[in-house]
C-alpha cells in the first residue's frame, strides 16, 4: 500500500473584487500546484461540494481535468475534514496519486445567504421546525446556548470570551476580515444586538467570500518534489441528526465520539496536541465542542479563555486564523480549519505561528451540531 | 408527506399527538412510516427569543420559539406565549392553539 500525506494548503480570501466560486477554487488550486511544482493535468483526484449539483464534474470541467477519483458528499461544516480523509484513503489505496480538495464560496458578494436558512420543502426539519419561525440554523444554536446557560451556570459574558479570543488572533492575520477592526471587548459582544437570544450578532460567524485548496499526494511524489509531509494519524466521524427535535443530547454532541475515535487511532491524548482548530459557527459551538471532546468542564473552559490559554503563548492555541468569527466564514469553514492547521504544522505563518507546533486537532461541525468530524494531524517531515 | 399533514390536522383539533406503534406501544415523533423506539409522560422546554424574522410576512419579532417536551423524550419545536416575562426551562406549559399559517402555540 502507498503512504499518503497532506503536502500543502492555501486559503484565498478575496477582498479586491468579487469572484465566482469557480474562480476562487481555480486560483487556489493553480497557486497550490504551481508552488508544489505539479502540473494541473497530473491531478487525478478532486473533492469539492457546493459548486453546483454536479460539483466535482463542473469544477473538473472548468479546470480542464478528468479525475479518476472524486468525492462530493454534503455534510455542511464537517464535509471537508471527511474529504481530506477520503482523499488520503484514495491515494493510499491507489485510486489516484495526486488529489486536490478545494472549496470556494462567494456568498457575501452574491448575497446568497438568508437568515431563514436553506429550505427544502420535503424535509421533516422544514415541515416541523422551520415552519415555526426558527432562524435556521441560528435559533437552534441559540436553543443549545439557552440549555447550556441553564445546565452549566454560564452567561452571555462567558460566551463572549470566545469571540474576544478569535478577534485577538485575527489581528495577527492580514487575510482576516477583522484584521484592522481593533480589539473586541466582552461588552462589545453584548452591545451588538440580540439576533436570537442569547446569541448576539457578534456571537455569530461572519458571512464572507473565500475558499482554498489542499494538496494530497503519495509519499514517493512528495519526496521527489521535496514537499512537506503532514500525516492524518487519526480521524473520527459522527452524524447524529438533522431535525433539532431528534438531537440525542443538547450539550454533549457527536464531537465526543468522533474525537475519541480520532485520538485513539493516533495514540494521543488532548494533552499531546499543540494547536486546536475547532469549528466556530457561533460562540456556543466552540464551548460545546471543547466540553464534548473532554478538554475541561465548561466553567473551567471559560476560565481558560479569560487566562489566555487559547491565545498565543497559551496551552491550547485555538482558531489561530481568527476563525469563522473574525477571519472568514464562507458558508462552510471546514477546509479553512484544515488549511490553518497544515500551515501551522508547516511553520509557514509569521505573527501567529505557534512555535514548534507539530500536532493539531481539527474539528468540523455541520448542520445544527448534526455532523462531526475530528482529525489529528502530525508533521512528519 | 401525508403522515405529517395528518399530524397538523390533529393539532388543528387541539391534539398535539405522538405516533404510537400498535404492536409494541412505542411512541415516536415526528411521524414516520415505520416504528422506532420510546417511553411516556412529562413536560419541560427550552426557548429562544427571535429578534430577526425568517419571513417578515408571517413572523413579527420578537417572539419565543422553543423546544417543548410533550412527552418524555418526545420534543417539538413551536412558539411559546408567556403572560409575564420569559419562558423558563422546566416550567409546565400547555397546548394553546395553531394559527391558520400552521404555527403551533404553547402557553402558560
Amino acid at each position: 500500500m502507498n503512504k499518503a500525506s497532506i503536502n500543502s494548503a492555501i486559503d484565498i480570501i478575496p477582498y479586491d473584487r468579487p469572484r465566482s466560486i469557480y474562480e476562487i477554487q481555480s486560483e487556489a488550486i493553480n497557486t497550490l500546484l504551481n508552488e508544489a511544482g505539479i502540473s494541473l493535468k497530473d491531478v487525478d483526484g478532486l473533492a469539492t461540494n457546493g459548486v453546483e449539483r454536479f460539483s466535482t464534474v463542473g469544477m473538473s470541467e472548468y479546470l480542464g481535468i478528468s479525475p479518476r477519483w472524486t468525492e462530493s458528499s454534503f455534510l455542511g461544516g464537517s464535509s471537508y475534514l471527511t474529504f481530506i480523509k477520503r482523499a488520503i484513503d484514495a491515494v493510499e489505496s491507489g485510486y489516484c496519486n495526486i488529489a486536490v480538495v478545494s472549496y470556494g464560496s462567494n456568498q457575501r458578494s452574491a448575497k446568497s445567504r438568508s437568515l431563514g436558512g436553506v429550505l427544502e420543502n420535503h424535509t421533516p426539519q422544514n415541515f416541523f421546525e422551520y415552519s415555526q419561525g426558527v432562524l435556521s440554523p441560528l435559533s437552534l444554536y441559540a436553543l443549545v446556548a439557552q440549555r447550556g446557560f441553564y445546565e452549566w451556570d454560564i452567561n452571555s459574558q462567558d460566551l463572549a470570551e470566545v469571540a474576544v479570543n478569535s478577534r485577538k488572533w485575527a489581528q495577527l492575520n492580514k487575510k482576516a476580515y477583522h484584521y484592522s477592526s481593533g480589539e473586541l471587548k466582552v461588552q462589545d459582544v453584548l452591545d451588538s444586538g440580540l439576533i436570537s437570544s442569547p446569541l448576539h450578532k457578534l456571537d455569530c460567524c461572519l458571512v464572507t467570500d473565500g475558499g482554498g485548496a489542499v494538496l494530497i499526494t503519495n509519499d514517493k511524489i512528495a519526496d521527489k518534489l521535496n514537499l512537506p509531509k503532514i500525516k492524518t494519524t487519526g480521524f473520527g466521524q459522527r452524524d447524529t441528526h438533522i431535525s433539532y427535535s431528534q438531537m440525542p443530547n443538547y450539550l454533549i454532541t457527536g464531537a465526543k465520539a468522533s474525537s475519541e475515535e480520532a485520538l485513539k487511532q493516533s495514540g494521543m491524548r488532548l494533552s499531546d496536541i499543540d494547536v486546536l482548530q475547532v469549528y466556530d459557527s457561533f460562540t456556543i459551538t466552540v464551548l460545546s465542542t471543547l466540553a464534548s471532546i473532554g478538554l475541561a468542564e465548561p466553567k473551567k473552559i471559560i476560565e481558560m479563555f479569560q487566562e489566555g490559554e487559547f491565545y498565543k503563548g497559551g496551552r491550547y492555541p485555538l482558531n489561530t486564523s481568527g476563525g469563522g468569527l473574525s477571519y472568514c466564514h464562507p458558508g462552510m469553514l471546514g477546509l479553512l480549519l484544515v488549511i490553518e492547521a497544515v500551515n501551522q504544522l508547516s511553520g509557514k505563518l509569521k505573527d501567529r505561528q505557534v512555535n514548534g507546533a507539530s500536532t493539531a486537532f481539527v474539528h468540523g461541525t455541520g448542520g445544527v451540531f448534526s455532523t462531526h468530524a475530528s482529525m489529528i494531524l502530525e508533521r512528519i517531515s | 408527506m401525508e403522515l405529517w399533514e395528518d399530524w397538523i390536522q390533529l393539532v388543528k383539533k387541539g391534539k398535539v399527538s405522538v405516533q404510537q406503534c400498535l404492536d409494541c406501544q412505542h411512541k415516536q415523533f415526528y411521524p414516520r412510516d415505520f416504528c422506532m423506539v420510546c417511553l411516556s409522560n412529562n413536560l419541560g422546554f427550552h426557548f429562544t427569543e427571535v429578534h430577526r424574522s425568517p419571513n417578515p410576512e408571517i413572523f413579527t419579532p420578537p417572539y419565543f420559539v422553543g423546544l417543548v417536551e410533550i412527552e418524555k423524550n418526545i420534543k417539538i419545536i413551536c412558539n411559546i406565549l408567556i403572560t409575564n416575562g420569559n419562558p423558563e426551562i422546566g416550567k409546565k406549559i400547555f397546548f394553546d392553539k395553531i394559527s391558520d399559517k400552521g404555527i403551533i402555540y404553547y402557553s402558560d
